[in-house]
């Protein structure tokens, strides 16, 4: 479970101040597919950022399972993000000089998994997200949405406790973009991994079973779905 | 972490141009280093072999009067005989030596010029000289000295500039052991194409008979050089069998390189130059490899923002590119020895001719005409370990940059 108690976070640009988050409180629990809506400036990729661990908070509480896990040092949040949170990028960021099969490895490469295990899980995620037959094709050998699936493997293939997902269909056609929706909530069903995505794509918050809408770096409304 | 190598290396690959202009970079470096090294070792040796082989042999045994004021060659200080006995019971090679200063007169039929110039003599034992030096053998014109005969020996470049022939009748004007003047006539006997420039520019050998009689010696001599090896750093049996053999004599041995002080100057200023060049090869591998490196962070921050994300910690980060900096260091090494190994082949083979430069400078080397390198197996492997070494720690320096940067200003990074 994830608890977000009171948390605020401004960021200073020259001589502005931006505060994208003003004191926001939720409470997501294992399992959920959950969108993070708002238009552009709203807070939600600062939200998934904290979440992340990979931005820091001024004021509040991030607990992960009771952990309060923006109290970690640098290298101890390292250590968390690589055993318990994956990632998944609006531009993909896959690293072009490696496979899709090696990609996806790479995320057990830094969980020093032996070599065996490592190619097991990686073929049997890359066979999941319809990859088959394509390990061995580099980044720019893959479309815009196989590369999003290599993406999605690799932050899966750990079996993390959560997956954010900061705009993940942005640059994808709808078509695409669908296709992609469908998959990650499939691998939340049939994985059971907490799926955080942010948007401000009406398709995309369709998707979600629990919508929270940001405005102005607050909750303006929390929605779950069937 | 695991495959960080295999990243490293993929990453090498990434930019082949760049990584083969900062490679190129090292291994011009390198090259520089292996060759000026071959070539300053190659002289200093074979000025070392030169001064033992024409100037002091192994070393000189002298009076410690005479070592006091060596350089101003005084007659008077003159061995006791028993030294020369003790050295023959013992069975050292030596011979008696004396040197002295002069200036050499030609004028008159048939020069083609008149002059005087002084010049460094040396009177020698012509039956006993090859025991300890090499000269009779680099006798180009003429023929190398006899017992008793008054005629002098000098080197190719001190007759090309006089204008000495064999034949020509000089004048020697000296002081005896006694401080009056006298004047050896004498006629050239010889001309040597010495390998060392001080004995080809500027010495006369004369033959130790007809000097005595001049500077009234009555039999006795300054100097006996000995012969313990033919290595710069002889035995410490032969060195002990020499000392045992001077015991209570009241001379002392000197070697080599207490009387070529010059050379010993140059040899060790040599280290410097080497030092020199090195930190040469360093400022060059900083430069291109932090432009690299540098070059490399800016173009793949989100991407290194994405691994961090990842859980990927700093310092295995650091690590990958480390691994990309050595491997830039490894690729030009390896060209930087193979060039450094090819230029090293033509100087150690063909050398290179500085003759005519040397015949005028003088700089403390021995070498006349043509400067050789040398193997130096010990700078393949400074070069190899120098090029990784030190790509890799400049690599792990300009990183740090990297991990001030927060995670989302990376991910962020345009």
């Amino acid at each position: 479970m994830i608890a977000i108690e009171k948390v605020t976070k401004t960021y200073v640009s020259g001589d502005v101040e931006v505060k994208a988050l003003r004191g926001v409180d939720l409470t997501i629990q294992d399992g959920e597919f959950i969108s993070i809506a708002g238009p552009s400036g709203s807070g939600k990729t600062t939200l998934l950022n904290l979440i992340g661990c990979i931005d820091t908070l001024d004021s509040g509480k991030i607990l992960i399972d009771g952990n309060p896990v923006y109290d970690l040092d640098k290298d101890a949040k390292a250590l968390f993000r690589r055993e318990t949170l994956g990632f998944i990028f609006q531009s993909y960021n896959l690293i072009p000089v490696l496979t899709a099969f090696e990609n996806v490895a790479f995320a057990l490469n830094l969980l020093d998994m032996d070599d065996k295990e490592i190619r097991e899980r990686t073929m049997a995620i890359l066979a999941e997200v319809g990859l088959q037959g394509m390990e061995d094709r580099r980044p720019n050998k893959l479309s815009g949405g196989q590369q999003q699936r290599v993406a999605i493997a690799r932050a899966l293939v750990k079996n993390p406790k959560i997956i954010l997902a900061d705009e993940p269909t942005a640059n994808l056609d709808s078509h695409t973009g669908e296709d992609i929706l469908k998959l990650m909530r499939e691998m939340n069903e049939k994985h059971g991994t907490t799926f955080i995505f942010s948007t401000h794509d009406r398709m995309v918050m369709d998707y979600a079973k629990r919508l929270v809408s940001l405005h102005d770096g607050l909750i303006q409304n929390d929605e779950t779905r069937s | 972490m695991k495959g960080l190598v295999k990243l490293g290396f993929r990453n090498l690959l990434r930019y082949k141009r760049r990584t083969l202009i900062t490679a190129f970079a090292v291994a011009m470096g390198l090259m520089m280093f292996i060759i000026l090294d071959s070539l300053l070792m190659g002289v200093s040796h074979e000025s070392t072999i030169n001064i033992m082989r024409y100037e002091s042999g192994s070393g000189k045994i002298v009076t410690p009067a005479y070592w006091e004021d060596f350089k101003s060659t005084p007659l008077d200080e003159t061995l006791d005989p028993a030294v020369g006995e003790k050295l023959t019971a013992a069975g050292i090679a030596w011979t008696r030596r004396i040197d002295f200063t002069g200036d050499m007169i030609f004028r008159g039929d048939p020069w083609e010029e008149s002059g005087s110039l002084p010049v460094a003599v040396t009177a020698l034992d012509p039956a006993s000289d090859d025991r300890v030096f090499d000269l009779k053998q680099v006798v180009t014109e003429g023929h190398f000295l006899s017992p008793g005969e008054e005629g002098v020996v000098i080197g190719q470049w001190l007759a090309e500039d006089t204008g000495a022939k064999i034949g020509y009748p000089l004048s020697l004007r000296v002081k005896t052991r006694f401080g009056s003047e006298e004047v050896m006539e004498l006629e050239v006997a010889g001309i040597m194409d010495c390998p060392d420039p001080y004995v080809n520019t500027g010495v006369v050998f004369v033959d130790i008979s007809v000097a005595d009689d001049y500077l009234e010696m009555d039999g006795l001599y300054t100097q006996a050089a000995v012969k313990l090896s033919t290595s710069p750093q002889p035995p410490q049996k032969a060195l002990d069998n020499l000392n045992g053999a001077l015991k209570g004599t009241g001379a002392e041995f000197h070697k080599w390189e207490d009387w070529s002080e010059d050379f010993v100057a140059i040899a060790e200023g040599k280290k410097t130059s080497a030092f020199s060049i090195l930190s040469l090869v360093v400022l060059i591998a900083a430069i291109g490899i932090s432009n690299t490196v540098l070059m490399s962070l800016f173009e793949r921050t989100r991407e290194l923002g994405m691994m961090r994300a990842m859980g990927m910690t700093d310092g295995d980060l650091r690590r990958t590119f480390l691994i990309e900096a050595a491997g830039i260091g490894l690729i030009g090494s390896i060209i930087g020895m193979l060039w450094g190994g090819a230029a090293n082949l033509y100087l150690v083979t063909a050398g290179i001719n500085y003759g005519s430069l040397l015949k005028d400078m003088k700089i403390g080397y021995r070498v006349s005409g043509i400067m050789h390198g040398i193997w130096l197996i010990r700078d393949y492997f400074i070069a190899l370990a120098g090029g990784v070494g030190i790509c890799a720690g400049i690599s792990w320096f300009v990183t740090k940059k990297l991990t001030k940067m927060e995670i989302t200003d990376c991910l962020r990074f345009v």
